[in-house]
């Protein structure tokens, strides 16, 4: 039961330079009238992957409800008595994450043995209830986890403050506050992220893809409608200010500003030492932090522009592949995706490198230059 | 995996007194067809070393893959896969180097590793201190002794040092991937034939003694020691039963019923002589006298007693899952934040690694099969052992 700080997008070069990766797979998507996805993949692994991506649109994390997601994600992971034991026994495991933009639960099973994972998921879509005591215990662990952030983390989380001020605040919540949460309110706030329009199952395996649709299909339409729909668009602040020295902003992830952006820092990062980006897609302001060691005016003097802009795009480019090179990173990120935005898509993504102008690029540069 | 050749050459036991100049350093081959890429993994034995010469060391191998005096700092790049790391871990007992490679590169790859290993440069100008450790609150947890920085290394200690480690008895390499069986071999005897280590004795390097002590972390450890090379996979299992997943008696005990810790971990890491069990536990280090750790040990104890044949079946699952399916617990730690079973240069530095470490060959049936044959009596018995016998302090 991570916050997922950082964790999708924490690229190191290993993972990019794995690019240009072919790998056979199918692939369907379906939407269902009450507005929830799936989206599912057959491809070889000896592994499937089943993930639960619940949406934060409309219910994220502001300064009066913070953390309170994460409590979610904290007492529902465990809400199924005996769950875990199946699982593990069986050889799988249940981890759970969340975000600024989504909780997802990710259920990775030995290929066929799916049925244990749908048991799980057809629970934690139901609604739930907790207790005084529930709650008061996973504050205090939250407060545990909180402990453990490492000072890069911390660094990160500053960024999203000077940049989005409290908007960007980290899901991750103040155990003082969340202890007094009253139960009632946690599990409206479950039931609203468990509406159709919150909700995308995305699954990746060893699978039959007719099979398993309608098998999900019956655990999604269970899923109410919701009063939000379409989804209630929540914007960040534009008042941006240029920060702390590691992080330039991002807007959505399918916009030619943000891949330009991911293309300068990936670009840049090749050069560095040690490098590492932290990115995560969001349909809303959004931030890429580089860390490395180096100066980015002397790499570019040194490289030149078309370098780092031809390294950036290949590199982008091997960091979307690594993305979908296995069952469970291809689950994660096209669910997340869709979860985003439902026309969301790796191709799309990928479409967008070739786009990408070089003087949006060059005004990326240019400000990553200028904090690092 | 397609394994089409197999060849493991005689890996000597460290022996830096010795001065007889007998083969190069050894090769094991491990050809695949279907891989997309060459692995090259290196080990470096090292000798006892004193906390001073283990800070320079430190710093050597942070320094060390920047570039050779045959390499600068482009031909790397321009020789590992494109935007990968030299991946480089400092063990008890070892130093690991590690590059990937695409397969016309073996020769470039291995003139590399050579060139790491017997023509290092530590220029004056380029050569920086390791920085703390920022992006992971794990590492401290891993490294061998906590160490913090002095200015003990150099470019001209960590030139004298790696010199005298480096020798044809210390050294020993694994290259997996799509190549034809014995090209390595071949190429790397036209590499290293005729290299003659500088030093043959004893490491007659005395640093400065280092007065300062490690620096004490957040994080409780309760350690035991073993010395015996085959308790390795008994070990491990108990560490999955102990740690992995949520069924495990440290879920249950230290987050579930005391909430006392968010982390909870298990795992083997080599020692000097050996392995050790690290129990590892993120809790709220103000709140913790020793009468306090004490009790935690006892409540360990108290759930081992209690340990059921569905929790060691599970755990057997569990383990199971780690082994075949890709199942992110991490019963094993050798170095860093690495996962020793899930990339395939990870899993040649286990194979090399446990080779040298146990003398004989990583077989994950022979794990399977100790794991399968414990039943509930069997594994409250060993895990008593080890929570009773393991020493508790904050790292």
């Amino acid at each position: 039961m991570l916050v997922e700080t950082a964790g999708f997008g924490n690229s190191s070069f290993a993972e990019s330079s794995r690019g240009q990766i072919t790998v056979e797979s199918s692939q369907s998507r379906v939407f269902l009238p009450n507005a929830s996805a799936i989206c599912l993949e057959s491809r070889k692994s000896v592994y499937t992957s089943v993930q639960l991506i619940l949406s934060s649109r409309g219910i994220e994390s502001i300064a009066d409800k913070r953390g309170y997601r994460h409590l979610l994600e904290h007492l529902v992971a465990r809400s199924l008595p005996g769950h875990d034991e199946k699982i593990e026994g069986a050889g799988g495991l249940l981890t759970a994450y969340t975000d600024r933009d989504w909780i997802r639960f990710e259920w990775k099973v030995p290929a066929g043995k799916e049925k244990l994972a749908y048991e799980g998921l057809e629970a934690f879509l139901k609604p739930k209830t907790f207790t005084a005591e529930q709650i008061k215990k996973e504050s205090r662990i939250i407060y545990l986890e909180g402990l453990e952030t490492s000072i890069l983390e911390r660094n990160i989380e500053k960024d999203w403050l000077t940049f989005y001020g409290s908007d960007g605040i980290a899901p991750l919540g103040d155990a003082n506050e969340l202890e007094k949460v009253e139960p009632e309110e946690l599990a409206m706030m479950w039931k609203a992220l468990t509406s159709g329009p919150q909700v995308t199952i995305s699954i990746s395996g060893n699978i039959d893809l007719k099979q398993e649709s309608n098998t999900i299909k019956k655990i999604a339409q269970q899923c109410s409608i919701g009063k939000d729909k379409p989804w209630k668009l929540r914007q960040l602040s534009d008042n941006i200010t240029a920060g702390s020295g590691r992080s330039i902003y991002t807007n959505s992830v399918d916009s030619k500003r943000t891949m330009s952006a991911l293309i300068a820092a990936f670009g840049v990062g090749a050069k560095l030492k040690d490098t590492a980006i932290h990115y995560q897609p969001t349909f809303r302001g959004g931030l890429i932090s580089l860390v490395g060691e180096g100066k980015v005016a002397k790499i570019v003097a040194d490289e030149g522009e078309k370098v780092i802009f031809d390294l950036g795009k290949r590199y982008v480019r091997g960091w979307i592949d690594f993305k979908t090179s296995n069952a469970s990173e291809s689950a994660a990120f096209h669910g997340i995706l869709m979860s985003l935005d439902r026309s969301f898509s790796p191709k799309k993504l990928k479409e967008n490198i070739d786009l990408a102008p070089v003087s949006d690029f060059r005004a990326e540069l240019t400000a990553l230059g200028g904090q690092l | 995996m397609n394994l089409l050749a197999f060849s493991l050459l005689h890996l000597p036991f460290l022996n830096l007194a010795s001065t007889a100049q007998v083969e190069p350093p050894p090769l094991l081959e491990i050809a695949d067809y279907d891989a997309k890429q060459i692995e090259i993994e290196v080990l470096v034995k090292l000798p006892k070393l004193t906390l001073a010469q283990w800070h320079v060391l430190e710093q050597t191998v942070w320094n060390l893959t920047s570039r050779t005096q045959r390499y600068g700092s482009r031909d790397i790049l321009r020789i590992i896969k494109p935007g990968s790391k030299v991946r480089t871990a400092l063990l008890p007992d070892a130093v690991r180097l590690g590059i990937s490679v695409d397969r016309e590169e073996l020769s470039g790859g291995l003139g590399l590793m050579q060139s790491f290993l017997t023509s290092p440069s530590f220029v004056k100008e380029a050569y920086r201190e390791k920085p703390a450790a920022e992006s992971s609150v794990y590492e401290p947890m891993v490294v061998p002794n906590g160490i913090s920085s002095t200015p003990l290394a150099t470019p001209e200690t960590s030139l004298e040092l790696w010199s005298a480690l480096v020798r044809t008895n210390t050294v020993s390499i694994s290259v997996s991937g799509n190549f034809s069986p014995g090209e390595p071999t071949k190429k790397w005897g036209m590499f290293i034939d005729g290299w003659q280590p500088k030093f043959t004795g004893n490491l007659p390097f005395t640093y400065a003694r280092r007065t300062e002590k490690p620096t004490e972390g957040q994080t409780l450890v309760f350690d035991f020691e073993s010395q015996k090379p085959d308790e390795f996979a008994k070990l491990v299992f108990m560490s999955v039963i102990l740690g992995g997943g949520k069924q495990s008696i440290l879920f249950k005990t230290t987050r579930e019923k005391l909430a006392e810790t968010y982390r909870q971990e298990a795992f083997v890491m080599p020692t000097e002589k050996g392995w050790k069990l690290r129990i590892l536990l993120g809790v709220e280090k103000a709140k913790f006298t020793p009468e306090k750790i004490e009790g935690i040990r006892k409540e360990i104890l108290e759930a081992v007693k209690k340990c059921n044949e569905s929790q060691v079946k599970t755990a057997a699952g569990l383990f199971r899952g780690y082994l075949q399916n890709d199942i992110s617990i991490r019963p094993i730690c050798l170095g860093g934040d690495v996962d020793v079973v899930k990339e395939e240069s990870d899993r040649l530095f286990l194979r090399s690694y446990y080779f040298f470490k146990a003398g004989r060959a990583w077989s994950q049936d022979l794990f399977l099969t100790v794991a399968e044959s414990f039943d509930a009596e069997l594994s409250a018995k060993l895990l008593t052992r080890i929570v009773s016998e393991s020493k508790a302090h904050f790292q």
